[in-house]
């Protein structure tokens, strides 16, 4: 339940609470808060959900997928390996 | 339908899978000739590991090298189960895919199971000889492919992705049914096995030689009749959990609600609109999409 005290914006104390974020769950007032894809955010949150949305920069991204795929390499080799010495394991225990 | 409720309905998605199946008869020709080379080679493995035994240590060359081929036929098997999870996905929405719809998997979807398998595949042999852990690993692959689609490709999204929060208890049904399934086809290929050499002796066909290979005692004859039973199992399966992820990211969304709503209105019934306001109602109307 939301108390009188809480009424009141987060940021602005004298102000009165218009909207509740949905994401830290703080009482803003009119001003603080925004509405980004029908839900009410304030705004630090606002700014933490933008930049999770930001689109990446293609020499990033390019990095990324070289990255990526050299873990696929690496990890396939490691697959190979575990593959290998874990029936290995189990045969040395049939014995 | 049942679609209120916290929990994914287990056997309405065993339902849904065994007849998307039946629905897909190209798409799980081609997911049979991409999983098999990889199940073979492993298969090649083990039989070389029972052969070996206690000698397995010694030869861990040869262990390696056929290990590294089972590894590199690997992905074929991944690509073949995009495939086949795009097929259910494109059955589902009414549209029976194309040969050309069938192998026009996007990348992204590919590399996405990719990422998440590997990790996978790393736990399953690493934890292999401790028995606990791994044999949890092999649902969530065929749970990888499914949510690929959906997951995003990066380092942890496809990872991220394998989280079913509503879905766990139909695919621990689902998993157990798998077992059994493959158990009783094990059973019938040896039944048919069986069926087929009696056939041939009683044709008056020189089976003799035959007999000691299709025994039971023979580590080929029975590595290659559960390869059979995995192999048959494994569309079967995949098409059950495409139908849970399906209904756990429904329910998660809140899609089953709005389908619901829409077969109420479809049917006359009054319910949909005495509990919904106008505007929600239209809003609802356009936002429904059949899945």
């Amino acid at each position: 339940m939301v108390t009188a005290l809480a009424q009141t914006c987060i940021h602005h104390p004298a102000r009165p609470g218009a909207a509740l974020c949905m994401r830290c769950h703080q009482v803003v007032c009119q001003e603080c808060a925004t509405t980004w894809d029908g839900i009410n955010y304030c705004r630090p949150c606002l700014a933490l959900q933008r930049a999770r949305t930001l689109p990446r920069s293609p020499a990033w991204l390019i990095l990324s997928r070289i990255g990526l795929a050299a873990c696929w390499v690496v990890l396939m080799g490691v697959v190979a390996r575990l593959m290998a010495w874990s029936l290995a394991q189990v045969g040395s225990w049939l014995s | 339908m049942a679609v209120l409720g916290g929990a994914v309905d287990g056997i309405a998605c065993f339902d849904r899978g065994v007849l998307l199946v039946t629905r897909t008869p190209r798409a799980l020709a081609l997911l049979w000739l991409c999983i098999l080379p990889v199940r073979l080679l492993t298969l090649v493995l083990v039989l070389q590991v029972l052969a070996l035994r206690g000698d397995a240590r010694m030869a861990a060359g040869t262990l390696e090298t056929l290990a590294l081929l089972a590894t590199l036929a690997w992905p074929l098997s991944i690509w073949g189960r995009g495939m086949y999870v795009r097929a259910c996905r494109l059955t589902m929405a009414g549209a029976p895919p194309s040969w050309r719809a069938l192998v026009g998997v996007p990348w992204v979807h590919v590399a996405t199971q990719l990422h998440a398998a590997l990790v996978l595949e790393v736990v399953f042999w690493a934890t292999l000889p401790l028995v606990a852990v791994a044999p949890f690993v092999p649902p969530l692959t065929a749970v990888a492919a499914a949510t690929a689609p959906s997951a995003g490709l990066g380092w942890w999204k496809p990872i991220r992705g394998l989280g079913l929060p509503a879905g766990y208890g139909a695919l621990a049904l689902a998993s157990t049914a798998g077992l059994v399934g493959v158990a009783l086809v094990t059973l019938n290929l040896y039944v048919v096995a069986m069926g087929l050499l009696w056939a041939a002796s009683a044709s008056g066909m020189a089976v003799a030689s035959w007999i000691p290979l299709l025994s039971l005692t023979h580590p080929l004859f029975d590595g290659l009749l559960l390869v059979g039973g995995t192999v048959a199992m494994e569309p079967v399966f995949l098409a059950i959990v495409v139908a849970i992820v399906d209904q756990a990211h429904a329910r998660s969304t809140g899609d089953d609600l709005r389908l619901w709503f829409a077969q109420l209105r479809a049917r006359g019934e009054p319910s949909a609109a005495a509990v919904l306001p106008p505007s929600a109602v239209a809003a609802d109307a356009d936002a429904a999409v059949p899945r």
